[in-house]
Protein backbone atom coordinates (compact mmCIF):
# COMPACT_ATOMS: atom_id res chain seq x y z
CA UNK A 1 0.00 0.00 0.00
CA UNK A 2 0.93 3.59 -1.17
CA UNK A 3 2.04 5.75 1.78
CA UNK A 4 -0.38 8.38 1.38
CA UNK A 5 -3.21 5.29 1.49
CA UNK A 6 -1.69 3.67 4.63
CA UNK A 7 -1.46 6.99 6.42
CA UNK A 8 -5.02 7.87 5.63
CA UNK A 9 -6.52 4.23 6.56
CA UNK A 10 -4.67 4.84 9.66
CA UNK A 11 -6.23 8.50 10.52
CA UNK A 12 -9.86 7.09 9.45
CA UNK A 13 -9.44 4.42 11.66
CA UNK A 14 -8.37 6.62 14.57
CA UNK A 15 -11.20 8.83 14.09
CA UNK A 16 -14.43 9.28 16.29
CA UNK A 17 -16.77 9.84 13.64
CA UNK A 18 -16.79 8.42 9.81
CA UNK A 19 -15.68 10.94 7.06
CA UNK A 20 -13.78 10.66 4.38
CA UNK A 21 -10.19 11.17 4.69
CA UNK A 22 -7.47 12.56 1.76
CA UNK A 23 -4.52 14.31 1.84
CA UNK A 24 -6.52 17.80 1.85
CA UNK A 25 -8.25 16.86 5.03
CA UNK A 26 -7.64 19.35 8.07
CA UNK A 27 -7.02 18.23 11.06
CA UNK A 28 -8.55 20.76 12.72
CA UNK A 29 -11.37 22.44 10.87
CA UNK A 30 -12.32 18.70 9.11
CA UNK A 31 -11.53 16.52 12.38
CA UNK A 32 -12.20 18.49 15.13
CA UNK A 33 -8.78 17.03 16.55
CA UNK A 34 -8.18 17.52 20.37
CA UNK A 35 -5.21 16.42 21.96
CA UNK A 36 -6.13 13.04 22.90
CA UNK A 37 -7.34 12.26 19.11
CA UNK A 38 -3.96 13.81 18.10
CA UNK A 39 -2.50 10.93 20.38
CA UNK A 40 -4.36 8.37 19.04
CA UNK A 41 -3.63 9.22 15.46
CA UNK A 42 0.42 9.55 16.32
CA UNK A 43 0.10 5.64 18.40
CA UNK A 44 -1.26 4.65 15.15
CA UNK A 45 0.98 6.04 13.04
CA UNK A 46 3.84 4.65 15.31
CA UNK A 47 2.30 0.77 15.35
CA UNK A 48 1.46 0.91 11.56
CA UNK A 49 5.44 2.04 10.70
CA UNK A 50 7.23 0.82 14.00
CA UNK A 51 8.62 4.14 14.40
CA UNK A 52 8.48 6.52 17.57
CA UNK A 53 7.33 10.05 17.15
CA UNK A 54 8.67 13.19 18.53
CA UNK A 55 5.09 15.03 19.92
CA UNK A 56 6.92 18.21 18.92
CA UNK A 57 7.13 16.83 15.45
CA UNK A 58 3.67 16.27 15.26
CA UNK A 59 2.48 19.91 16.39
CA UNK A 60 3.89 21.89 13.09
CA UNK A 61 1.08 19.02 11.40
CA UNK A 62 -2.04 20.49 10.16
CA UNK A 63 -3.37 18.34 7.26
CA UNK A 64 -3.12 14.35 6.69
CA UNK A 65 -0.31 15.83 3.76
CA UNK A 66 1.50 17.56 6.71
CA UNK A 67 1.80 13.85 8.40
CA UNK A 68 2.80 12.20 4.85
CA UNK A 69 5.51 14.49 4.47
CA UNK A 70 6.73 14.61 7.71
CA UNK A 71 6.85 10.92 7.99
CA UNK A 72 9.09 10.60 4.64
CA UNK A 73 11.04 13.63 5.43
CA UNK A 74 11.84 13.51 8.98
CA UNK A 75 11.19 9.64 9.55
CA UNK A 76 12.16 8.34 6.28
CA UNK A 77 8.83 6.39 5.50
CA UNK A 78 7.92 5.09 2.14
CA UNK A 79 10.89 6.08 0.73
CA UNK B 1 11.45 37.36 30.26
CA UNK B 2 10.33 40.55 32.97
CA UNK B 3 7.04 40.07 35.19
CA UNK B 4 5.20 42.33 33.92
CA UNK B 5 5.70 40.46 30.19
CA UNK B 6 5.15 37.33 31.99
CA UNK B 7 1.34 38.31 33.32
CA UNK B 8 1.23 39.56 29.92
CA UNK B 9 1.44 36.51 28.21
CA UNK B 10 -1.45 35.19 30.32
CA UNK B 11 -4.61 35.14 28.23
CA UNK B 12 -7.86 34.04 27.70
CA UNK B 13 -9.45 33.51 24.18
CA UNK B 14 -12.87 35.96 25.42
CA UNK B 15 -13.74 36.32 21.64
CA UNK B 16 -17.12 34.62 21.83
CA UNK B 17 -18.09 35.99 24.90
CA UNK B 18 -17.16 39.74 23.47
CA UNK B 19 -19.20 38.67 19.91
CA UNK B 20 -22.43 37.65 21.66
CA UNK B 21 -22.33 39.77 24.49
CA UNK B 22 -22.31 37.26 26.88
CA UNK B 23 -20.28 35.38 28.95
CA UNK B 24 -21.71 32.08 30.44
CA UNK B 25 -19.43 31.64 33.17
CA UNK B 26 -18.67 32.37 36.93
CA UNK B 27 -22.31 33.54 36.62
CA UNK B 28 -23.20 34.66 40.55
CA UNK B 29 -25.61 32.72 42.28
CA UNK B 30 -26.90 34.42 45.97
CA UNK B 31 -29.31 32.08 46.31
CA UNK B 32 -30.69 28.90 45.67
CA UNK B 33 -34.21 27.32 46.68
CA UNK B 34 -36.14 24.27 45.37
CA UNK B 35 -36.32 24.34 41.75
CA UNK B 36 -33.79 27.27 40.86
CA UNK B 37 -31.20 29.75 41.59
CA UNK B 38 -30.94 33.72 42.14
CA UNK B 39 -28.55 34.91 39.96
CA UNK B 40 -27.80 38.43 39.21
CA UNK B 41 -30.97 39.46 41.30
CA UNK B 42 -32.99 37.61 39.31
CA UNK B 43 -34.65 34.20 39.26
CA UNK B 44 -33.84 31.50 37.18
CA UNK B 45 -34.77 27.80 36.61
CA UNK B 46 -31.48 25.52 37.03
CA UNK B 47 -30.48 22.79 34.57
CA UNK B 48 -26.94 23.74 34.69
CA UNK B 49 -26.33 22.27 38.58
CA UNK B 50 -25.22 18.78 39.13
CA UNK B 51 -27.72 18.16 42.00
CA UNK B 52 -29.65 15.15 40.02
CA UNK B 53 -31.84 14.31 42.78
CA UNK B 54 -32.77 17.95 44.71
CA UNK B 55 -31.37 17.07 47.46
CA UNK B 56 -28.57 20.23 47.99
CA UNK B 57 -31.47 22.30 48.79
CA UNK B 58 -33.75 19.53 51.49
CA UNK B 59 -34.34 20.92 54.76
CA UNK B 60 -33.13 17.27 55.92
CA UNK B 61 -29.81 17.51 54.55
CA UNK B 62 -29.37 21.48 55.96
CA UNK B 63 -30.47 19.90 59.03
CA UNK B 64 -27.75 17.43 59.63
CA UNK B 65 -25.21 19.49 58.26
CA UNK B 66 -26.16 22.01 60.78
CA UNK B 67 -25.79 19.79 63.50
CA UNK B 68 -22.60 18.93 62.44
CA UNK B 69 -21.40 22.70 62.80
CA UNK B 70 -22.30 22.42 66.06
CA UNK B 71 -20.64 19.24 67.15
CA UNK B 72 -17.17 20.07 65.03
CA UNK B 73 -17.10 23.36 64.13
CA UNK B 74 -16.96 25.23 60.26
CA UNK B 75 -13.66 22.97 59.80
CA UNK B 76 -11.05 20.54 61.44
CA UNK B 77 -8.58 22.50 60.16
CA UNK B 78 -6.18 19.67 59.56
CA UNK B 79 -4.89 16.50 57.42
CA UNK B 80 -6.89 13.79 58.07
CA UNK B 81 -3.76 11.89 58.64
CA UNK B 82 -3.44 14.41 61.53
CA UNK B 83 -6.05 16.62 63.37
CA UNK B 84 -8.88 16.28 60.69
CA UNK B 85 -10.36 13.16 60.68
CA UNK B 86 -13.69 13.12 62.00
CA UNK B 87 -15.59 9.96 63.36
CA UNK B 88 -17.56 10.60 60.88
CA UNK B 89 -15.21 9.27 58.14
CA UNK B 90 -15.54 6.24 59.38
CA UNK B 91 -19.26 6.14 59.66
CA UNK B 92 -20.11 7.68 55.81
CA UNK B 93 -17.19 5.54 54.30
CA UNK B 94 -18.74 2.50 55.56
CA UNK B 95 -22.17 3.88 54.34
CA UNK B 96 -20.58 4.27 50.99
CA UNK B 97 -18.93 1.14 50.44
CA UNK B 98 -22.18 -0.56 51.20
CA UNK B 99 -24.01 1.72 48.80
CA UNK B 100 -21.54 1.92 45.74
CA UNK B 101 -20.38 -1.72 46.13
CA UNK B 102 -16.44 -0.36 44.81
CA UNK B 103 -14.93 -1.92 48.63
CA UNK B 104 -13.50 0.30 51.26
CA UNK B 105 -12.48 4.12 50.27
CA UNK B 106 -10.89 7.09 51.39
CA UNK B 107 -12.60 10.53 51.24
CA UNK B 108 -10.63 13.70 49.89
CA UNK B 109 -12.27 17.11 49.18
CA UNK B 110 -12.92 16.84 46.05
CA UNK B 111 -13.46 13.87 43.12
CA UNK B 112 -10.70 16.48 40.59
CA UNK B 113 -8.41 16.52 43.56
CA UNK B 114 -9.10 12.28 44.27
CA UNK B 115 -8.48 11.69 39.98
CA UNK B 116 -5.78 13.70 40.06
CA UNK B 117 -3.53 11.90 43.41
CA UNK B 118 -4.86 8.70 42.31
CA UNK B 119 -2.46 8.14 38.92
CA UNK B 120 0.93 10.05 40.24
CA UNK B 121 0.80 8.23 43.55
CA UNK B 122 0.16 4.11 42.02
CA UNK B 123 1.51 3.60 38.54
CA UNK B 124 4.95 3.25 37.65
CA UNK B 125 6.65 5.20 34.62
CA UNK B 126 6.95 2.05 32.50
CA UNK B 127 3.16 1.37 33.01
CA UNK B 128 0.58 2.10 29.96
CA UNK B 129 -3.01 4.07 30.83
CA UNK B 130 -5.53 3.21 28.12
CA UNK B 131 -8.15 5.96 28.76
CA UNK B 132 -11.20 6.78 27.07
CA UNK B 133 -11.03 9.58 24.28
CA UNK B 134 -13.65 11.06 26.03
CA UNK B 135 -12.83 10.60 29.85
CA UNK B 136 -13.35 13.95 32.19
CA UNK B 137 -10.72 16.86 32.65
CA UNK B 138 -9.80 15.35 35.95
CA UNK B 139 -8.95 11.86 34.72
CA UNK B 140 -6.77 13.44 32.11
CA UNK B 141 -4.67 16.26 34.29
CA UNK B 142 -4.29 12.92 36.55
CA UNK B 143 -2.98 10.53 33.58
CA UNK B 144 -0.35 13.42 32.68
CA UNK B 145 0.94 13.17 35.83
CA UNK B 146 1.74 10.07 36.13
CA UNK B 147 4.31 10.68 33.16
CA UNK B 148 3.88 7.34 31.73
CA UNK B 149 2.36 6.06 28.10
CA UNK B 150 -0.80 6.75 27.43
CA UNK B 151 -2.92 5.11 25.15
CA UNK B 152 -6.46 7.11 24.49
CA UNK B 153 -9.15 4.64 22.49
CA UNK B 154 -12.09 5.80 20.47
CA UNK B 155 -14.96 6.58 22.91
CA UNK B 156 -16.82 3.26 24.68
CA UNK B 157 -15.40 1.53 21.41
CA UNK B 158 -14.23 -2.31 22.71
CA UNK B 159 -12.84 -3.24 19.86
CA UNK B 160 -10.53 -0.53 19.55
CA UNK B 161 -9.60 -0.91 23.04
CA UNK B 162 -8.96 -4.73 22.67
CA UNK B 163 -6.39 -4.39 20.03
CA UNK B 164 -4.80 -1.49 21.87
CA UNK B 165 -4.68 -4.38 24.70
CA UNK B 166 -3.14 -7.29 22.92
CA UNK B 167 -0.55 -4.88 21.20
CA UNK B 168 0.67 -3.44 24.11
CA UNK B 169 4.00 -4.89 24.39
CA UNK B 170 5.04 -2.57 27.34
CA UNK B 171 6.66 -4.12 30.41
CA UNK B 172 4.82 -2.54 33.40
CA UNK B 173 1.09 -2.45 34.29
CA UNK B 174 -1.26 -1.70 32.20
CA UNK B 175 -4.51 0.50 33.33
CA UNK B 176 -8.05 0.92 31.77
CA UNK B 177 -9.76 4.37 32.68
CA UNK B 178 -13.07 5.64 32.01
CA UNK B 179 -15.81 7.44 33.56
CA UNK B 180 -19.37 5.93 34.07
CA UNK B 181 -21.63 8.63 32.26
CA UNK B 182 -19.82 10.88 30.17
CA UNK B 183 -20.17 14.07 31.65
CA UNK B 184 -21.14 16.38 28.30
CA UNK B 185 -22.96 13.98 26.69
CA UNK B 186 -24.32 11.56 28.88
CA UNK B 187 -23.60 8.16 26.81
CA UNK B 188 -22.93 5.02 29.73
CA UNK B 189 -19.76 3.21 29.87
CA UNK B 190 -19.92 -0.62 29.22
CA UNK B 191 -18.04 -1.07 32.09
CA UNK B 192 -18.41 -4.93 32.57
CA UNK B 193 -17.02 -5.37 29.06
CA UNK B 194 -14.15 -3.38 30.44
CA UNK B 195 -14.05 -5.66 33.60
CA UNK B 196 -14.23 -8.25 31.20
CA UNK B 197 -11.26 -7.12 29.45
CA UNK B 198 -8.96 -5.96 31.72
CA UNK B 199 -9.04 -9.45 33.04
CA UNK B 200 -8.40 -11.47 29.77
CA UNK B 201 -5.63 -9.12 29.63
CA UNK B 202 -4.32 -8.22 33.04
CA UNK B 203 -5.30 -4.76 32.94
CA UNK B 204 -6.70 -2.57 36.23
CA UNK B 205 -9.62 -0.83 35.43
CA UNK B 206 -10.37 2.36 36.77
CA UNK B 207 -13.43 4.20 36.47
CA UNK B 208 -15.17 7.77 37.58
CA UNK B 209 -18.88 7.06 38.69
CA UNK B 210 -19.04 10.76 39.28
CA UNK B 211 -22.44 11.06 37.02
CA UNK B 212 -23.32 7.34 37.90
CA UNK B 213 -23.15 7.55 41.87
CA UNK B 214 -27.21 8.34 43.17
CA UNK B 215 -28.40 8.28 39.27
CA UNK B 216 -28.02 5.07 37.70
CA UNK B 217 -28.89 1.13 39.10
CA UNK B 218 -32.36 -0.16 40.00
CA UNK B 219 -31.55 1.61 43.59
CA UNK B 220 -29.27 4.31 41.90
CA UNK B 221 -25.86 3.28 43.50
CA UNK B 222 -23.91 3.75 40.28
CA UNK B 223 -22.25 1.77 37.77
CA UNK B 224 -21.52 -1.53 39.28
CA UNK B 225 -25.71 -1.75 39.99
CA UNK B 226 -26.26 -0.54 36.35
CA UNK B 227 -23.97 -3.07 35.02
CA UNK B 228 -24.53 -6.02 37.60
CA UNK B 229 -20.68 -5.71 38.71
CA UNK B 230 -20.19 -8.25 41.99
CA UNK B 231 -16.70 -8.50 43.29
CA UNK B 232 -15.00 -5.16 40.80
CA UNK B 233 -11.16 -5.74 41.20
CA UNK B 234 -10.68 -2.11 39.85
CA UNK B 235 -10.57 1.42 41.05
CA UNK B 236 -13.52 3.18 41.74
CA UNK B 237 -13.83 7.16 41.82
CA UNK B 238 -17.10 9.32 42.20
CA UNK B 239 -17.96 13.12 43.16
CA UNK B 240 -19.91 13.35 46.54
CA UNK B 241 -20.63 17.05 44.60
CA UNK B 242 -23.37 16.09 42.06
CA UNK B 243 -26.38 13.64 42.90
CA UNK B 244 -25.25 13.20 46.25
CA UNK B 245 -25.37 17.36 46.96
CA UNK B 246 -22.34 17.97 48.86
CA UNK B 247 -18.57 18.05 47.87
CA UNK B 248 -15.94 15.39 47.95
CA UNK B 249 -14.74 12.52 46.17
CA UNK B 250 -13.82 9.14 47.17
CA UNK B 251 -11.25 6.84 45.76
CA UNK B 252 -12.71 2.78 46.47
CA UNK B 253 -11.17 -0.21 46.06
CA UNK B 254 -9.28 -2.93 47.77
CA UNK B 255 -8.90 -2.28 51.13
CA UNK B 256 -4.79 -2.41 50.36
CA UNK B 257 -4.98 0.25 48.37
CA UNK B 258 -7.03 2.23 50.43
CA UNK B 259 -4.45 2.10 53.42
CA UNK B 260 -1.68 2.60 51.07
CA UNK B 261 -3.45 5.79 49.70
CA UNK B 262 -3.96 7.42 53.58
CA UNK B 263 -0.66 7.14 54.20
CA UNK B 264 1.25 7.91 50.89
CA UNK B 265 -1.01 9.93 49.15
CA UNK B 266 0.34 13.87 48.62
CA UNK B 267 -2.62 14.65 47.36
CA UNK B 268 -4.56 13.51 50.44
CA UNK B 269 -2.18 13.64 53.26
CA UNK B 270 -1.05 17.55 52.74
CA UNK B 271 -4.50 18.55 52.32
CA UNK B 272 -7.43 20.26 54.72
CA UNK B 273 -9.50 17.19 55.47
CA UNK B 274 -13.42 17.62 54.08
CA UNK B 275 -15.42 19.48 56.29
CA UNK B 276 -17.38 17.05 58.77
CA UNK B 277 -20.50 18.81 58.03
CA UNK B 278 -20.03 18.02 54.31
CA UNK B 279 -19.73 14.31 55.18
CA UNK B 280 -23.23 14.50 58.01
CA UNK B 281 -24.60 16.17 54.64
CA UNK B 282 -23.85 13.12 52.34
CA UNK B 283 -24.75 10.83 55.07
CA UNK B 284 -28.71 12.32 55.16
CA UNK B 285 -28.83 12.24 51.21
CA UNK B 286 -27.73 8.57 51.05
CA UNK B 287 -30.59 7.63 53.84
CA UNK B 288 -33.18 9.85 51.18
CA UNK B 289 -31.64 8.20 48.62
CA UNK B 290 -32.66 4.67 50.46
CA UNK B 291 -35.99 5.84 50.88
CA UNK B 292 -36.94 7.77 47.92
CA UNK B 293 -34.83 7.03 44.78
CA UNK B 294 -37.59 5.56 42.72
CA UNK B 295 -39.88 8.62 42.85
CA UNK B 296 -36.71 10.54 42.02
CA UNK B 297 -35.05 8.49 39.61
CA UNK B 298 -38.16 8.17 37.62
CA UNK B 299 -39.00 12.18 38.03
CA UNK B 300 -35.83 12.83 36.57
CA UNK B 301 -36.34 10.45 33.56
CA UNK B 302 -39.75 12.08 32.95
CA UNK B 303 -38.21 15.22 32.68
CA UNK B 304 -35.18 14.22 30.99
CA UNK B 305 -38.02 12.43 28.37
CA UNK B 306 -39.87 15.61 28.02
CA UNK B 307 -36.98 18.21 27.65
CA UNK B 308 -35.05 15.96 24.90
CA UNK B 309 -38.68 15.59 23.24
CA UNK B 310 -38.97 19.68 22.87
CA UNK B 311 -35.69 19.89 21.96
CA UNK B 312 -36.14 17.76 18.67
CA UNK B 313 -39.14 19.63 17.98
CA UNK B 314 -36.90 22.59 18.11
CA UNK B 315 -34.94 21.44 15.77
CA UNK B 316 -31.99 21.24 17.78
CA UNK B 317 -29.58 18.29 17.21
CA UNK B 318 -29.29 16.66 20.83
CA UNK B 319 -26.38 14.06 22.38
CA UNK B 320 -27.67 10.32 22.11
CA UNK B 321 -26.50 9.06 25.64
CA UNK B 322 -28.93 6.97 28.23
CA UNK B 323 -28.08 9.35 31.13
CA UNK B 324 -30.64 12.16 32.71
CA UNK B 325 -27.58 14.34 30.50
CA UNK B 326 -29.56 15.91 27.77
CA UNK B 327 -27.00 18.15 25.38
CA UNK B 328 -27.70 20.48 22.71
CA UNK B 329 -24.94 20.17 20.31
CA UNK B 330 -23.98 24.01 19.03
CA UNK B 331 -20.84 23.91 17.00
CA UNK B 332 -18.08 26.68 17.30
CA UNK B 333 -17.80 28.69 20.38
CA UNK B 334 -20.12 31.67 19.31
CA UNK B 335 -22.88 29.28 18.19
CA UNK B 336 -22.59 27.60 22.04
CA UNK B 337 -22.46 31.03 23.62
CA UNK B 338 -25.28 32.47 21.54
CA UNK B 339 -27.37 29.79 22.84
CA UNK B 340 -26.65 29.58 26.33
CA UNK B 341 -27.78 33.14 26.21
CA UNK B 342 -30.49 33.01 24.12
CA UNK B 343 -31.66 30.25 26.95
CA UNK B 344 -30.27 32.33 29.68
CA UNK B 345 -32.70 35.23 28.67
CA UNK B 346 -35.27 33.01 29.10
CA UNK B 347 -34.58 32.29 32.84
CA UNK B 348 -33.21 28.72 32.18
CA UNK B 349 -29.67 28.47 33.45
CA UNK B 350 -27.61 25.68 31.51
CA UNK B 351 -23.92 24.64 30.79
CA UNK B 352 -21.76 25.64 28.23
CA UNK B 353 -18.93 23.32 27.09
CA UNK B 354 -16.09 24.87 24.83
CA UNK B 355 -12.93 23.69 24.02
CA UNK B 356 -10.84 22.14 26.06
CA UNK B 357 -13.50 20.67 27.41
CA UNK B 358 -14.94 19.14 24.43
CA UNK B 359 -12.94 18.81 20.65
CA UNK B 360 -12.81 22.10 18.82
CA UNK B 361 -15.61 23.31 16.90
CA UNK B 362 -18.02 20.40 18.87
CA UNK B 363 -19.13 23.28 21.75
CA UNK B 364 -22.47 22.07 23.02
CA UNK B 365 -24.85 23.26 26.01
CA UNK B 366 -25.56 20.64 28.30
CA UNK B 367 -29.01 20.55 29.77
CA UNK B 368 -30.16 18.51 33.43
CA UNK B 369 -33.70 18.59 34.33
CA UNK B 370 -33.21 17.34 37.74
CA UNK B 371 -35.51 15.80 40.34
CA UNK B 372 -36.59 18.99 41.47
CA UNK B 373 -37.98 20.57 38.82
CA UNK B 374 -41.47 19.82 38.84
CA UNK B 375 -44.30 20.32 36.08
CA UNK B 376 -44.50 24.27 36.50
CA UNK B 377 -41.31 24.57 35.61
CA UNK B 378 -40.84 22.08 33.23
CA UNK B 379 -43.39 23.83 30.85
CA UNK B 380 -41.45 26.53 31.37
CA UNK B 381 -38.31 25.03 29.62
CA UNK B 382 -40.61 23.45 26.95
CA UNK B 383 -41.70 27.00 26.25
CA UNK B 384 -37.98 28.44 26.40
CA UNK B 385 -36.72 25.65 24.21
CA UNK B 386 -39.44 26.35 21.17
CA UNK B 387 -38.23 29.93 21.85
CA UNK B 388 -34.75 29.57 20.86
CA UNK B 389 -35.68 26.86 18.48
CA UNK B 390 -37.02 29.52 16.52
CA UNK B 391 -34.38 32.27 17.02
CA UNK B 392 -31.41 30.30 16.46
CA UNK B 393 -32.75 27.48 14.01
CA UNK B 394 -35.53 29.56 11.86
Amino acid sequence: MALDEQVCAVVSANLEKKIPVGRNTDLRKDVHLDSFGTMMIINGLEDAFSISIDDQDFRAVSSVGDIIEMLRTKYHVGG
Amino acid sequence: MGTERFYDSLSIDKSAAFETGFNPYYRSVEAVYRTGALIDGESYIDCASNDYLGLAADPRVKDAMKKAIDTYGASLCGTPIASGYARLFTEIGKKLELFTGAGENVIFPSCYQANCALFQNIVGESDTILVDHYAHASLIQGIRLARCKVKPFKHNDMEHLERLLKSDGSTGRKWVVTESVFSTEGSIAPLDRIADLCEMYDAVPVVDDSHGIGVIGRNGRGILEEKNIRGFKGIYTASLGKALANAGGIIAGDPRLIDYMKYSCPGLIYSTALTPSSLAGIGAVLDIIEAEFPARSLRLRQNRAVVLKALKEAAFTCSDGESPIVSVICGSDTATFRCAREFFNRKIFTTAFVPPSVPPGEGLIRIIAGAKLGENEISTITAAIAETGKEING
